[in-house]
């Protein structure tokens, strides 16, 4: 019956991959998901992975498994006219494209990635117009953080985006191969691991301390997507505060945040440089 | 060492030698590390310094004595108790369990309960669980064996394993990081009062260990062999067991599983100073700490700022010697 | 399965138990040996049921060699030997005079030359001697012996017997198992025939393997000869 399925799938899948706009368009990305919704194509997305839960609407699209495991025969049975995937180890796009679907692949790693990812997907959705009007208010409002933030002294901070919960260990910072990194540096931050070279380095408590940190931005409870709770923001302050050297702790500026959009490359990355720009420059006024 | 001296001669130099070698790791290998450290004032006030030698780096290096050490005493243990000298401290599955416990805390998003860590508690109670069903299963029906105990532990290591596997997949982006990165296995910096839990268990057990040496030379050759010279296998068993799995859990808990450590110490210290029981296990315990903590001094040091995960240095030093253990080994492999 | 009607065993005696395979000579051994505590009936050792020793004193009492021992780690053949004391020791390390009785042990049996070797490297005969040799370093008053012989050269399966006939005029009970019927003959004071785990004869060797007895428990047609000494000698018919 499911195998049934699937050749009928086959069948109309090129079919309805005719001229003109896809209609039916399915994103194996969170960043991707937002990007189609900020193009206001929400209503063109027949599917989604599980961690898409940005904008609200993107919640009540089907599920096409994850963003690591996407369910294929899922994916067929939507009968999309286009798959969008960000570029990905898992060969996602020879194995959509041996089932006769359309892929557009797109790198998320950087913002300039980021920019072009919104410029491909306006083009290949027919909204280029749309996607230039987005890039120009993303653009914008990420020259105004940079406006306020310039001529500061930079704070050196540490981004940590994991660890093991309800300790300081095994801690994974944000690198200098991360978009992270760019919004650091834009938001007025000197992110202290900013050489190293993997986006996400794990890295030794004793290097944080070494490099005495103004600012330390804690993404390690992130447990749960269920927002900075209170006493979860007092338990990770609690962690911190036995290392009292640390120019972070002395002066207070330790930073729980729970939010995603630290962890998706999309359309909200200039909210996440004013939220960071808040932490790292609080005179700056934004 | 030379076979003809006396063992409690050669048994007081090895312990001189391990506890010396023990202190000299102690003491030196807290000064390596990525970060300068100014030693004037790493030790007085409160500087940068003063809490990167002692609470970053001393504990880490206390905490790879004592889990190396603790690891390679389970080895031992666990490879005379199913008499296969590929056994290892995972291998009847309590590790599974402890880290199907640590990962539903990390999936779950417990975090802290009562002052200590969700995840730590967490794996404790999932070794336990594990524990308890090993000696139901090996002990049903006829009386535990080397051969039952091992069928029920690697049965419940795959169930863990798959376990694992689907507690993973249904775990969102981030926790999923979290995860894997725990399953690797690692050496933190802890406080020093789960230092001194951590110390009191693993003490304890190794020196039962140590107690019960003569029983585990038995089992290592054969159960009537023991049971022909006074000793009942079955208990002796489930004592190693227990003793072995609270070892494994008490690290596991902490450190997650590091491989090879519970592999290779044993089988190195075996080609050195034999199979006797009683020199191995107080052997073990202080070469497999000090190795350990060597490994991560490397780990700590060798890509800084950033870190490899400890479990990859001790693999990539003993895959190869397991290899050249596989072409040395006469007898077929059944494992 | 092995069903006896009743055998007894007194010191002194060095008992042959023959019998084809699967007779049940090695269960028989295994259940006077305190192994296998789960036989029916009545099992006496010097008038207390076997399941009602302690482990620890039994093991001082009665020793057994089992065919043959195989070896996963390192340890050397003294140290095989030493694990015999295990009975006699309450701390960690052996004392002097369990040394010294291990010393007599490997005598004996002609191991000294190799006792720092590891076990497993010995040759089958070496390894057979040095199970031998812990099991004497037990100082027992029963030895039990499943195929003492079988990797034996000519020259230790004589030395052998020799030291088992030694070891009965000293007062201990020697049971052994052997397909060896000409062995059983030659030195046994009594030959016990087991066929499919009962009694088939016990008696002097003489009478118990008698070519009837060959025939109906063996299968084999034999007739029992004797040597320069009268020792009683079997000739097979091929």
């Amino acid at each position: 019956m499911r195998l049934a399925g699937l050749l009928l799938a086959l069948w109309l899948a090129p079919a309805s991959a005719g001229s003109g706009p896809p209609a039916r368009i399915v994103s194996t990305a969170p960043s991707l998901t937002e990007i189609l919704f900020a193009l206001g194509l929400g209503s063109r997305v027949v599917g989604v992975t599980t961690y898409c839960n940005y904008p609200e609407a993107a919640r009540r699209v089907p599920r096409i498994g994850t963003y690591i495991q996407p369910n294929l025969e899922t994916i067929v049975s939507l009968r999309p006219d286009l798959v969008v995937i960000e570029a990905n180890p898992i060969r996602l796009r020879e194995r959509l494209e041996g089932l006769g679907l359309k892929v557009l692949e797109l790198e998320q790693r950087t913002v300039t990635d980021v920019f072009r990812a919104i410029e491909r997907l306006g083009q290949a959705a027919g909204v280029a117009e749309r996607a230039r009007e987005l890039q120009g208010r993303i653009r914008s409002e990420l020259d105004e953080v940079g406006r306020r933030t310039a001529g500061r002294a930079r704070r050196r901070v540490a981004f940590i985006v994991g660890r093991t919960p309800g300790t300081l260990e095994g801690l994974i910072a944000v690198g200098s191969a991360s978009y992270l990194n760019e919004l650091i540096t834009l938001a007025g931050g000197q992110n202290i691991f900013g050489a190293v070279a993997a986006p996400y380095p794990k890295v030794s408590l004793e290097e944080v301390l070494a490099r005495d940190p103004e600012v330390i931005i804690d993404l390690g409870e992130m447990g749960r997507n269920d927002g900075a709770s209170e006493a979860r923001t007092k338990q990770v302050l609690e962690l911190w505060s036995r290392y009292g050297s640390l120019a972070a702790v002395r002066e207070r500026r330790v930073h729980a945040v729970t939010a995603d959009i630290y962890v998706v490359p999309g359309p909200r990355m200039s909210v996440a440089a004013r939220e960071l720009a808040r932490m790292l420059q609080p005179e700056a006024g934004l | 060492m030379k076979p003809d001296r006396p063992a409690t001669v050669r048994l007081g130099r090895l312990v001189a030698a391990g506890l010396l070698l023990a202190l000299v790791a102690a003491a030196v290998l807290p000064l390596v590390g990525s970060a300068r450290i100014d030693y004037g004032r790493a030790f007085t006030g409160l500087s940068p310094d003063k809490e990167i030698l002692f609470q970053a780096r001393l504990p880490r290096v206390l905490l790879g004595l004592l889990v190396g050490g603790a690891l390679a005493v389970a080895g031992v243990l666990f490879q005379a108790l199913v008499r296969d000298a590929l056994a290892d401290p995972y291998v009847l599955g309590v590790a599974g369990g402890a880290s199907v416990g640590a990962v539903l805390a990390i999936c779950f998003g417990w975090s802290r309960w009562a002052g200590f860590s969700a995840i730590t508690v967490s794996a404790w109670v999932g070794a336990a669980v594990v524990l308890l069903l090993v000696v139901g299963i090996a002990s049903q029906g006829n009386r535990m064996s080397s051969f039952t105990l091992l069928l029920a532990g690697i049965t419940l290591n795959s169930i863990c394993a798959a376990l694992l596997l689907l507690l993973h997949n249904l775990a969102d982006f981030g926790q999923s990081f979290v995860v894997l990165r725990w399953l690797m296995g690692s050496l933190e910096p802890v406080g020093y009062r789960t230092l001194a839990w951590l110390a009191a268990v693993v003490g304890a057990a190794v020196l039962v260990a140590f107690h019960r040496a003569r029983e585990w030379n038995l089992l290592a050759v054969g159960e009537e062999w023991a049971m022909a010279r006074g000793v009942s296998p079955a208990r002796s068993l489930l004592i190693g067991f227990l003793t072995g799995s609270l070892i494994t859990a008490a690290v596991t808990a902490l450190a997650g599983p590091i491989a090879f450590v519970g592999l290779i110490v044993p089988h190195a210290l075996r080609l050195r100073i034999g199979a006797d029981h009683r020199l191995l296990v107080p052997a073990a315990f202080f070469a497999g700490g000090v190795f350990l903590a060597l490994c991560d001094t490397v780990a700590r040091v060798a890509l800084a700022p950033a870190e490899i995960p400890v479990g990859v240095i001790t693999a990539l030093l003993g895959g190869p010697f397991f290899i050249w253990l596989l072409g040395s080994r006469r007898r077929s492999l059944w494992l | 399965m092995l069903k006896l009607a009743s055998v007894d065993f007194s010191r002194g005696e060095l008992v042959a138990l023959v019998g084809p395979n699967g007779a049940g000579k090695s269960t028989l051994l295994g259940i006077m040996a305190g192994l296998r505590p789960n036989y029916e009936g009545a099992c006496r050792l010097e008038g207390r049921e076997l399941r009602r020793w302690r482990r620890r004193e039994l093991a001082r009492v009665v020793s057994f060699v089992p065919q043959s021992l195989r070896l996963e780690f390192p340890f050397t053949a003294e140290q095989v030997v030493l694990m015999g004391r295990t009975p006699y020791c309450d701390g960690l390390f052996e004392s002097p005079a369990d040394h010294a009785a291990v010393e007599r042990a490997m005598e004996l049996t002609d191991t000294l030359p190799f006792r720092h070797r590891d076990f497993r490297a010995l040759s089958g005969g070496e390894r057979q001697r040095v199970v031998l040799a812990s099991a004497l370093a037990q100082q027992p008053r029963v030895l039990l012996l499943d195929e003492p012989a079988a990797f034996l050269d000519v020259k230790h399966q004589i030395r052998l017997h020799r030291l088992l006939g030694e070891l009965c005029r000293q007062g201990l009970l020697v049971v052994a198992a052997t397909h060896d019927l000409n062995l059983a003959a030659s030195y046994a004071d009594r030959v016990i025939v087991l066929d499919r785990g009962s009694l088939a004869a016990d008696a002097p060797p003489r009478q118990a393997l008698d070519p009837g007895i060959l025939r109906s428990v063996f299968e084999v047609e034999a007739c029992l000869a004797a040597d320069r000494e009268g020792r009683p000698w079997i000739r097979y018919e091929t």
